[in-house]
Parts: C-alpha cells; sequence; structure tokens
C-alpha cells in the first residue's frame, strides 16, 4: 500500500510541475471562491419543522447589488439531489428579498403577502429594465400562494423521501424535519424549469454576478440532540461566479474553468454552458468537544450527488461516499476510523448524503478523537469517488473537447477512482457550547484546502509518510530565485499555480 | 461639476479596455479574498470587558493546516492602528491553538498553563523541523505570563488609548476611549519568534514568511447591539480574514516580485521595497445586509476594519488621524429598494457625509453612523465605500504607466474624480455583520462576513449618489454595483434583447 501512495504522490507532483502554464491570462478566471456578487448562490442545508413545534427553519435574503432588476430562480433540492420545486424572485433595482422555508413549507406561501412582481415600483435609484430580461417575462404570475396539495407533495419529498407527482420513491432520506439545499440562479424570464433540464442552460440562465445572499438557521442546535434554547447561526451562501461573466441567455461562450458545478445537468455538447466556477472536495474544519461548557459542533456538508437528477440518481445521491476523514486533536494526534495507528489505510466507509449536517462526535460519520481533549480540526476529503456523468472539457491532454474518462484532475491512486475529476463539496461549521442557561452558537465556513480546479487526492490513511495533508499545490514552495531560510531547495516540491486539466 | 464627472467615467471606460490583457499569466495571482490557507490572519476587531464583570471577550484560534511545524506572530494594534503588543505561538505540524483575550488582557497569560514552545512533541503525522524556520528560532523563551505592568499599560492603550510600558517612551494618542479594550489582531507566519512588529520594516526583510499554511477563525463572547447594555451571553463567530502571499513561498527575506499593484502592509514595508510582503490587498467597497426593529426588536452591528494613515508610529498626528478615518459614501436601501443618505450635506450632486470611523470599530446600524430609514421596513442593506480618502504614505508598485516602480501619486488604482482625493489608491478595508434578535428569552446572534463589491485590485469608486433632500444618481458617476461594472458581454455575444448598448462592464480584475 506504501508502494502505491508513493506512486500517487509522485503522479502528483508531475501533474503540479506540468501545469506550470495556465491556460489562461484572465485574472478573473480563478476557480476560488469568495463572498462576492455571483451569479449562483448555493444554500448548502436547509432544516425546517414542518410540523411547526420547534419553530425550526431555514431563513435565506436574496440581494441584488444592481441597478437593473434581476430574477432569482430558486430551486429545493432533496438531500438525494432530486429537485422538488421551483420559484422565482423578482428583484428590481437594488432589492432585497427574505424567504422564511417554513412559510414556503408549512404555510405554502412564497414571499408573504402576495409574492414578488415585476409590477413592484423600482426604487429612486433603480432601472426599470434590463436587455437581460426577455420581454415575455410571465412574472406576473408569480405564485404568492402554492397549492396545498403541492405543498404536501414537497414536504413528503424532504422528510420521507416519497415524491409523489413523479411517483419517485428514494428522492431522498427519511427524517423529521424537511431537509435538503436550494440553489438560486440569475434567469431571464420567471421559468419553471429546474437546473436539472439541460434546456434551463439553453433557453434561462444567466451570467452576470449580480446576486449576494446570507441565510440564517433558526433553533440550530447539536446534530443528534434535542432542540435547546431558540438560537440562530447565519453564514454568507456559497458565492459562485459566472466566468466569464455575462451574455444573454442561451450565451454559449468558453470558459477557462475545467468543469462547471451544474456540470452533470448541462447538454451534453455544451458541458460548460453555466460558466459556473466549481466547487473543492478536501476542507479543514475546527471543532470543540465536551469540557465544562459542554461545547459540540455540527458539519454541515454540501456534497455534489450522481447522475443527472433522476428519481435513481437522486437513491444513489442518498448515501454517497467518502474518500477520508482524520480527526487532529490538540496535541495533533492524528485518528482515523479503525484505530490510529491503522496499518490498511481503509477505514469504514462511512456514507453521506447530499445535504446533510451531523455533530462530529459521531463515530458513524467521523473519526473518534484519540484523547480527551475539547477540540482539535478535522480533515475532510469529501470526494465521493467520481463519476462518468461527470465531465472535465478544457484543455485534457490539449484536446478541447468533453471527456468522461480520467484526467490530470483525477491522477491514478487518488480517490477518483471512476471518471475525470473529484466531486464538489462545501462545508460549515456550526459550533455550540452552553454556559449557564444561554447557548452559544456560531458557524462559519470550512477553510477548503483546494479549489474546483485542484486534483483528486490520494489517501493518507493516517500513516506517515502518505502523502501529507495540506494545501492545494503543497508545501514548500519557492518562487525562481529563492531558497527555504536554511539556503537549501530540496523541498521546494509546491507550486504556485492552481492547476488546470 | 456634470463635466468633470462625465470626464471621470470617460476615464474609467478607456481604462477597463486598456485592462484588456493583464499584467500577469499566473492564475494565483488573485487579489480575490477567500477563506483558506494563508499567511497572514487578521482578526479585524477584538472587544475585552477587562473588568471582567460581563464576560466580553474574543477568543480567536489559529491552526496549522501542514506537517511542517510553524510559528504565528500575533500582533494587537489599537483602534488607532498603533501595535502595543505581539507573541509568537509555537504551532507543530497540524497543530491548533486557541487564544482567549481575556486570558491575555486580564490575566496576563498566552495560552494557559504554560504558553507554547517548540519543545511540544509532534504528533505521529508532523514533521519535526522545518528548513524556513531559522535554526535559532528563540521560541524556547516565548512567554506563558506576561509582567503585570506591561498588561496594565497593554489595557491602558486598549481602553484609554495611553500606552506607557515600563522603562519606554509615552504615546498618549495611540487609540479611543472605551470601556472595553479594544483593537483588532494580526497573525503572520514568521521564521523565528521575533518581537519585531509589521510597522518596523526590518520585520520584512528578517521575519515574514510567505507559505499559506495556516487557517483561523474567532467567536466574539457576548456580543450586543453597540450602544446598549448585554443582556444575555451570546457569541458570534466567524472566519478570520485570510490574506494570502502572492506569489507564495520563499525563506525569510526573500525579495521577489509580485502582480499584486500593492499589498497589506504597504505603509509598513521598506520603501524601495513596498510589495516586500507579497500579501493581498482588502477592498474598499462593501454590500452589508441589515435588521432593524420589529417585532423581534432586530439589530445589526457593522464591525469595520480599516487601514490607518502612517507608517504606524505614535505621532500624534498619526493616532489622531487614524482614530477618526473618513468614509467615501454610506447609502442605505430598504425594503422597497428607497435610498437614504445621512442628512447635514448642503451641496447638490456631493454626496453624504459619513461619521468617520477609526481603524477598528463595531457599530449599531441604527446610530448616527448610518442613514436613518424613512419607512416601516425591518431590514434592507447598506452600501459602504469605506475608502479613507488615500494617503501619499500608500503606494502602488506594479506597472505604473509601465513603469515598475513605487509611486505615492495618482495611478488609474485613483481616477481623478474618484474617492481616492489623495494618492495613487483606495485603502484597504474589511466588513462583517452582526445580526440581533429575540424571540421570547432567547437571542440570536449571527456574524457573517459582508460581500465585498471589489476587491484590492480595484480602482477608487466614485461617489454615486447625492441630492440635497432625494437621493439621486451623481450625474455622470458609476452606478453602486459590483466592481467592473454591468452589464458585461463576452466577445460575440450580446444582451438576451439582441443589443450591446449596455455592455459596459468587464471581466479582467483592473491591474494600475
Amino acid at each position: 500500500m506504501k508502494t502505491a501512495l508513493w506512486l500517487a504522490a509522485s503522479l502528483l507532483l508531475c501533474t503540479a510541475a506540468s501545469a506550470a502554464v495556465p491556460s489562461s491570462i484572465d485574472n478573473d478566471d480563478s476557480c476560488d471562491i469568495k463572498v462576492g456578487p455571483a451569479a449562483t448562490l448555493l444554500l448548502p442545508y436547509f432544516a425546517v419543522d414542518v410540523s411547526g413545534t420547534t419553530g425550526q427553519t431555514t431563513l435565506f435574503t436574496i440581494t441584488n447589488v444592481s441597478h437593473y432588476p434581476q430574477i432569482a430562480h430558486v430551486t429545493l433540492w432533496t438531500d438525494g439531489a432530486y429537485p422538488v420545486l421551483t420559484f422565482n424572485l423578482f428583484l428590481t433595482g437594488y432589492d432585497v428579498q427574505a424567504i422564511n422555508l417554513a412559510d414556503v413549507l408549512v404555510r405554502g406561501v412564497v414571499a408573504p403577502p402576495n409574492g414578488t412582481a415585476s409590477a413592484t415600483t423600482p426604487g429612486a435609484l433603480s432601472t426599470s429594465s434590463s436587455g437581460n430580461l426577455r420581454a415575455s417575462l410571465d412574472c406576473s404570475a408569480n405564485p404568492g400562494q402554492l397549492p396545498l396539495s403541492i405543498v404536501r407533495a414537497i414536504t413528503n419529498a424532504l422528510t420521507t423521501g416519497q415524491y409523489a407527482p413523479d411517483s419517485c420513491i428514494g428522492a431522498g432520506n427519511i427524517h423529521a424535519l424537511a431537509i435538503g439545499y436550494a440553489t438560486i440562479d440569475v434567469v431571464a424570464s420567471c421559468t419553471a424549469r429546474s437546473p436539472a433540464d439541460p434546456a434551463y442552460y439553453t433557453n434561462d440562465l444567466l451570467f452576470d454576478n449580480v446576486l449576494i445572499a446570507d441565510y440564517q438557521q433558526i433553533g440550530a442546535y447539536p446534530g443528534d440532540r434535542l432542540p435547546g434554547a431558540f438560537d440562530a447561526a447565519g453564514n454568507p451562501m456559497v458565492h459562485i461566479r459566472a466566468v466569464p461573466e455575462g451574455g444573454g441567455a442561451g450565451s454559449s461562450v468558453a470558459t477557462a474553468l475545467p468543469y462547471t458545478f451544474y456540470d452533470r445537468y448541462t447538454p451534453s455538447g455544451t458541458r460548460t454552458i453555466d460558466r459556473r466556477q466549481p466547487l473543492p472536495s478536501a476542507f479543514a474544519a475546527r471543532f470543540i468537544r465536551g469540557g465544562t461548557s459542554a461545547f459540540a459542533t455540527n458539519f454541515t456538508i454540501w456534497r455534489e450527488g450522481f447522475g443527472k437528477g433522476s428519481c435513481a440518481d437522486a437513491t444513489a445521491s442518498a448515501r454517497m461516499p467518502v474518500g477520508e476523514f482524520i480527526c487532529f486533536d490538540e496535541h495533533e494526534n492524528a485518528s482515523v476510523f479503525d484505530s490510529p495507528l491503522c496499518g490498511t489505510c481503509h477505514p469504514n466507509q462511512p456514507m453521506l448524503p447530499a445535504a446533510s449536517s451531523n455533530e462530529e462526535s459521531n463515530n458513524s460519520f467521523f473519526p473518534p478523537e484519540y484523547g480527551a481533549d475539547v477540540g482539535g480540526w478535522m480533515y475532510l476529503n469529501l470526494n465521493n469517488g467520481g463519476s462518468t456523468t461527470y465531465s472535465v472539457t478544457h484543455e485534457v491532454n490539449g484536446v478541447p473537447v468533453p471527456t468522461n474518462g480520467r484526467t490530470s484532475l483525477s491522477p491514478a491512486g487518488s480517490t477518483t477512482t471512476v471518471g475525470p475529476r473529484p466531486s464538489q463539496n462545501w462545508v460549515t461549521i456550526s459550533l455550540f457550547g452552553g454556559i449557564g442557561v444561554n447557548q452559544l452558537t456560531a458557524e462559519l465556513d470550512a477553510a477548503p484546502l483546494a479549489n474546483g480546479c485542484s486534483a483528486s487526492v490520494a489517501v493518507n490513511g493516517g500513516v506517515a509518510p502518505g502523502p501529507p495533508i495540506g494545501p492545494a499545490g503543497g508545501v514548500f514552495v519557492c518562487p525562481p530565485g529563492t531558497t527555504l531560510t536554511n539556503g537549501t531547495t530540496a523541498l521546494c516540491t509546491g507550486t504556485n499555480v492552481n492547476p488546470n486539466p | 461639476m456634470k463635466t468633470a464627472l462625465w470626464l471621470v467615467a470617460s476615464i474609467l471606460i478607456s481604462t477597463a479596455a486598456l485592462k484588456a490583457t493583464p499584467s500577469s499569466t499566473n492564475n494565483d495571482d488573485s487579489c480575490d479574498v477567500k477563506v483558506g490557507p494563508a499567511a497572514t490572519l487578521l482578526l479585524p476587531y477584538f472587544e475585552v470587558d477587562t473588568d471582567g464583570t460581563s464576560g466580553q471577550t474574543t477568543l480567536f484560534t489559529i491552526t496549522n493546516v501542514t506537517r511542517y511545524p510553524q510559528i504565528a506572530h500575533v500582533t494587537l494594534w489599537t483602534d488607532g492602528a498603533f501595535p502595543v503588543m505581539t507573541f509568537n505561538v509555537f504551532l507543530t505540524g497540524y497543530d491548533i491553538q486557541s487564544i482567549n483575550l481575556a486570558d491575555v488582557l486580564i490575566r496576563g497569560v498566552i495560552a494557559p498553563p504554560s504558553g507554547t514552545s517548540s519543545s511540544t512533541t509532534p504528533g505521529f503525522l508532523s514533521a519535526s523541523t522545518n528548513p524556513n524556520i531559522r535554526s535559532s528560532a528563540d521560541c524556547a523563551n516565548a512567554p506563558g505570563t506576561v509582567p503585570a505592568s506591561i498588561i496594565a499599560s497593554v489595557r491602558g492603550a486598549f481602553r484609554m488609548g495611553v500606552f506607557q510600558p515600563p522603562g519606554a517612551a509615552l504615546c498618549n494618542a495611540a487609540g479611543g476611549v472605551h470601556g472595553n479594550a479594544i483593537g483588532y489582531a494580526t497573525i503572520d507566519l514568521v521564521a523565528s519568534c521575533t518581537d519585531r512588529v509589521p510597522s518596523d520594516p526590518a520585520y520584512y526583510s528578517n521575519d515574514l514568511l510567505f507559505d499559506n499554511v495556516l487557517i483561523g477563525d474567532y467567536q466574539q463572547i457576548g456580543p450586543h447591539p453597540a450602544g446598549l447594555p448585554p443582556t444575555t451571553f451570546d457569541a458570534g463567530g466567524n472566519p478570520m480574514v485570510h490574506i494570502r502571499a502572492v506569489p507564495e513561498g520563499g525563506g525569510a527575506g526573500s525579495n521577489v516580485g509580485t502582480a499584486l499593484p500593492y499589498t497589506f502592509y504597504d505603509r509598513y514595508t521598506p520603501s524601495a521595497r513596498r510589495t516586500f510582503d507579497r500579501r493581498q490587498p482588502l477592498p474598499a467597497t462593501f454590500a452589508a445586509r441589515y435588521v432593524e426593529g420589529g417585532m423581534s426588536a432586530f439589530a445589526t452591528n457593522m464591525t469595520i476594519w480599516r487601514e490607518g494613515f502612517g507608517n504606524g508610529s505614535c505621532a500624534a498626528a498619526a493616532a489622531v488621524a487614524n482614530g477618526a478615518l473618513s468614509i467615501a459614501e454610506i447609502v442605505l436601501f430598504d425594503e422597497h429598494e428607497n435610498p437614504f443618505l445621512l442628512g447635514g450635506c448642503v451641496i447638490p450632486e456631493i454626496p453624504s457625509c459619513p461619521v468617520p470611523l477609526p481603524a477598528a470599530s463595531s457599530t449599531n446600524t441604527a446610530s448616527g453612523v448610518y442613514p436613518a430609514r424613512g419607512g416601516p421596513d425591518v431590514g434592507g442593506w447598506i452600501y459602504l465605500n469605506l475608502n479613507n480618502g488615500g494617503s501619499s504614505s500608500y503606494s502602488v508598485t506594479q506597472d505604473i504607466g509601465g513603469v515598475p516602480g513605487p509611486a505615492n501619486t495618482r495611478t488609474s488604482l485613483a481616477p481623478i474624480g474618484s474617492t481616492t482625493t489623495v494618492g495613487p489608491r483606495p485603502s484597504q478595508n474589511w466588513v462583517t455583520v452582526t445580526m440581533f434578535g429575540n424571540v421570547g428569552g432567547s437571542r440570536m446572534t449571527a456574524e457573517f462576513d459582508a460581500a465585498s463589491l471589489g476587491n484590492g485590485c480595484t480602482p477608487a469608486a466614485f461617489a454615486a449618489v447625492g441630492g440635497l433632500f432625494t437621493p439621486i444618481p451623481v450625474p455622470g458617476a458609476p452606478p453602486i454595483g459590483p466592481a467592473g461594472g454591468v452589464f458585461v458581454c463576452p466577445p460575440n455575444t450580446t444582451m438576451t434583447n439582441g443589443t450591446t448598448t449596455l455592455c459596459t462592464g468587464t471581466n479582467v480584475n483592473p491591474n494600475p
């Protein structure tokens, strides 16, 4: 096994070296995700008590930071990545719109009292029209009130995984709360299509980076326990930019991105037509646990599913393998599932769906902590192993055509065993503690160790000297003409260049 | 005035056109700041009740995500951007270290019970040495306990703006006066357990390292709407600002070119090598959501870090100026897109007159710092152009008129008519939003980053909104919106309606 791992490490180094000349000279061609105006927003997880007894719900708010009107197209997906509801929010220039998912899923109302419509009078600094919106918007029919039968079908899908309108059993997992995730895209008209429909990309999707958003999880609590006091955690949504930005609906523009966020749903001949930045697969996430303050931590994880959004795909996406988790305590002791001294390097394989929030101490999903420390951090390689429904389009071996076979984003020996690239993921951390009768709740993004342009990493296995855990590109980096502080260059094996396939 | 502004707009458009060929071909040369391994971490604001009665404090945690040992050099600055204390945190490979600033500022203990030192036994996945750390790291002497006399002086600086450590000169204008200890912190990767501060030019040629290997987050314990007394004991938390070295790497003292036009530590770096630190610069314009009032007693704090003036000395002018840095423009939008400005300005077409803020502050959106809402809405968003007007102590180094030398004069990052009136660029800033509310007897607290509308490579924005009684767009000024403008039309595309008239935006991050 050690030999295989070294081989993988060597391949990674070769990949880094061959990426010395990036394929694009446009500084905006970045796979890095920041909080700034974007064309797609990802709410990575929502949890709503549809019984209405605890008040648990997810609020999100979308802001249009441009003076032109925009349409935000919201899609709710199950935790099996099955789309069950879309609705549109018409935003006048500089508009802000909050959505309480309990309004939608309990009361059947979108943006009460009357929804959003294009008839809204814009503010003094706002422009009344946009050349990117279709002349026939169809937004006057935006529903404020959803039919009760539809709301019931949706809540069933989000709580039991059964979606009657499509006769889909297995659309998601079974849980008391309505659990899933949401995507919000800027579009050209009040369409009813979902992102799982290829026609969405040729007709509806726009490419202007103009939306920002945040969310609050009301009644957040440690994963396996009962809700306690009524607190809230909040965070920005994931801001996914179109690269390059712009053009009208249906524009087919080349991108330097190797693949895109909506990759598996896009038309087969134009796989990167959405131009959305891809998301990374490896993260570092801090946790606190136990102690006199009863610390606890939830890892809330969004994961790219398999397939193209069919009911069968959802069943597969509701339980997906992960690449590797390693837990470090405050004394840098590392643990994987089998034991801290695991020699086989193949831990018990946890399975996680497309959207989940679990307590860090739940050893069904995360390795146990080695000692009695009240904190540490978790290395999360969330790659699901890959899929032949994933693509890499940009300059694979110099051939700019789609491929679903192995590429330099999925080196042999890496945790991508099928297909051309790792899967996409996002992680947030919710920290909890009790001081007296009060709750401490804080939610924040975990730190990606790479971005969506980074190659799959190999399993470390918790045994040195496997491929080391660390930032993508490796350490140490030595720019031309420099050495390390001690005057040597032997360890200068890292690179500054984001790898492209 | 109108003619001048049209001229400015034309210059901007020309500038955008000239930027079609960026100056770098390295994809890692980005001014975008993300959460990810970095060489410098910025804790944009801390607040500690040094009386110890309310429990208010700031915790922060640093993680080394590499297997090599690293040294994190922490500097605590006043809200006047005056450095008053440094200490080092030795991190073995994959180490994590939390710091409670109440431990430091009340009890005089760093990382209790005994501090951090290089004698710690590394974990079994960790390497024992780092060739970028000097052989004489001097970390065995990293203090666990700080003498009480020094801590008393440090507290004085953060609460009263008066700093006089034993045997040193008095600085009586180091920061503002407030009941709690308030300031900000920087955490840099360094090569030894130095006691130099980032305002010392020798820090860059001797100590600073360039490896993007640290991540960090913080929790503010006991936050509350500014101006109101603390009630129950809640917490807000957020990642620190992760500032990468671009390009990464090289040993201490490495002098490497960067595609960044200027850097985070610009005003402190050696005069001949202003981008020596290679740290990403921070933006000036933000969009920040707020909630205010209503049945749930919503409230929002804007917590703002701002680049100051000068080189960190205690010269009265610098300290006083950094305690009241001017703000270019604040526009508040309610949920019906109605814009509101601050009152007190009497010249049409000149925007509002924001209240100055120091280098680190946390203010309630219901205070006079922000425009008052004119309607019953309980929320909306605020446009913040936090540019302090610029300074000739700021520099822009990269490709100025084709001359790659330092410049402290106007550049394309400071177009004529923009909100930079002095020097080559806008000032750097960071904003987080903390929302509060009550449901029954329980409190809600949520803290997160505001969205930046540009990045540190973006030219200074223009004043966008004016009007004596009714806000109106400043004629000719680019409207409030994402840097680069909307709409963008890639080559050979049109907008959905088939036109290109409004295609005035650009995809390219502007470089000077």
